[in-house]
């Protein structure tokens, strides 16, 4: 299949245990809505540095999600983790200074609560900031809602459908895990995203145009 | 209109690598295709047993040797005896052509009208006749009682042989000669 630069969605979000559900909600959401889901967890290349194959994904990615929701200081060096804001400037950085193409970049920034992170990171004041509330069924009606917009697609399905399914698939992949002996929380982010998306496409949706162009 | 919507190919992924997701959808499709089929296997060894049936009653319906011969045997005299009765089928059809022919002379043996009437008129001048007849008949029984009475009277007035008798005894005891007398 050829390689749309277009249906890319740069997913800048925390990869710790704590936060699984809600990456895999968001990655699922990403898929459900006709995307495809980048992130720095598939650059397996290590004559490449993790920058350089993050500045490539964000080069290829007209789209964006960055969750902020992790402030926090970690537990075992009780510093704050920089880099998904350090991404959140990358990617604002490629639009402000890159081509044209770069220039139609958008994103969405999500945090636990709506205006906490103004304490923090005071310089996208004034951004549309999506509060989740650290809830994967949250996550997914606010994504699904800004990928409308950003997108103008119409092929999108319900946000309370893109819940239900990713519920039946969770649900599925974690039988089918169990059966298997497999972690399925500790599953690569490509077997992830194969797996979603074999799932999709089993159980594919037929949307229906309330009027024909 | 409907339209589906595409789920695109993450670039990184391999296609040709089924996923755990695909492989549990293959194999479950299997299943249910296996579950599909059962009940064909049911009907096709429901259908073995019903031909093994069939088969085993064929046999047992075949006649022994011995009767089968016996069959002939009863066949054959059968057949001879619808072999005889053929003339006599042809002897009906003679016998009823027979009957049709007599039937036919009988109605051209009727008298014609005229011989009837005379038939006719001298069957009743034979009843005339004995009619008249009967008051002969009834003179005959006249007379003879007539005859009879007479000889009754005869014999009535004529003496008994045995009165006779006895007076020629009594004249002669009576010594009256009389033999010149005639009585």
């Amino acid at each position: 299949m050829k390689y749309r630069s277009s249906d890319n969605v740069f997913i800048n979000c925390p990869f710790d245990e704590a936060y699984t559900d809600m990456f895999h909600a968001c990655v699922f959401t990403v898929l459900d809505a006709g995307f495809i889901p980048r992130c720095s967890l598939e650059v397996d290349d290590a004559t490449q540095s993790r920058l350089s194959a993050i500045l490539s994904l964000i080069d290829h990615c007209p789209y964006g999600v960055h969750d902020l929701s992790r402030v926090q200081l970690d537990p075992s060096s009780g510093l704050p983790r920089f880099n998904m804001p350090f991404e959140l400037g990358l990617f604002h950085g490629a639009k402000y200074f890159g081509s044209s193409n770069q220039k139609r970049k958008q994103c969405l920034v999500l945090e636990t609560e709506k205006h906490r992170y103004q304490k923090f990171i005071s310089d996208i004041a004034g951004v549309d900031i999506m509060a989740h509330d650290n809830s994967p069924e949250k996550l997914i009606l606010a994504l699904r809602n800004w990928l409308v917009t950003a997108s103008r697609r119409t092929t999108i399905p319900p946000g309370e459908k893109i819940e239900t399914r990713f519920n039946d698939f969770q649900t599925r992949i974690r039988k089918i895990c169990q059966k298997e002996g497999i972690d399925y929380n500790a599953m690569p982010f490509i077997e992830l995203v194969e797996n979603m998306t074999d799932w999709l496409k089993i159980n594919q949706i037929a949307r229906t145009r309330l009027f024909n162009p | 209109m409907t339209k589906k919507r595409r789920i695109k190919n993450h670039p990184a992924v391999d296609l040709q690598k089924p996923s755990l997701v695909r492989r549990e959808a293959f194999f479950e499709e299997v299943r249910r295709a296996q579950e599909a089929m059962k009940p064909a296997e049911q009907f096709q060894n429901v259908m073995k047993l019903l031909q093994e049936s069939q088969k085993a009653l064929c046999e047992a319906m075949k006649l022994p040797q011995q009767l089968q011969d016996v069959t002939k045997q009863w066949r054959e005299p059968r057949k001879a005896l619808r072999e005889a009765m053929k003339p006599a089928e042809q002897f009906q059809n003679v016998m009823k052509l027979l009957q049709e022919s007599q039937k036919v002379l009988c109605e051209a043996m009727k008298p014609p009208q005229q011989l009837q009437d005379v038939t006719k008129q001298w069957r009743e001048s034979q009843k005339a006749l004995r009619e008249a007849m009967k008051p002969a008949q009834q003179f005959q029984d006249v007379l003879k009682e007539l005859q009879e009475s007479q000889k009754a009277l005869r014999e009535a007035v004529a003496p008994s042989q045995k009165y006779l008798d006895a007076i020629q005894q009594a004249i002669r005891i009576a010594g009256i000669s009389g033999e010149d007398d005639e009585v």
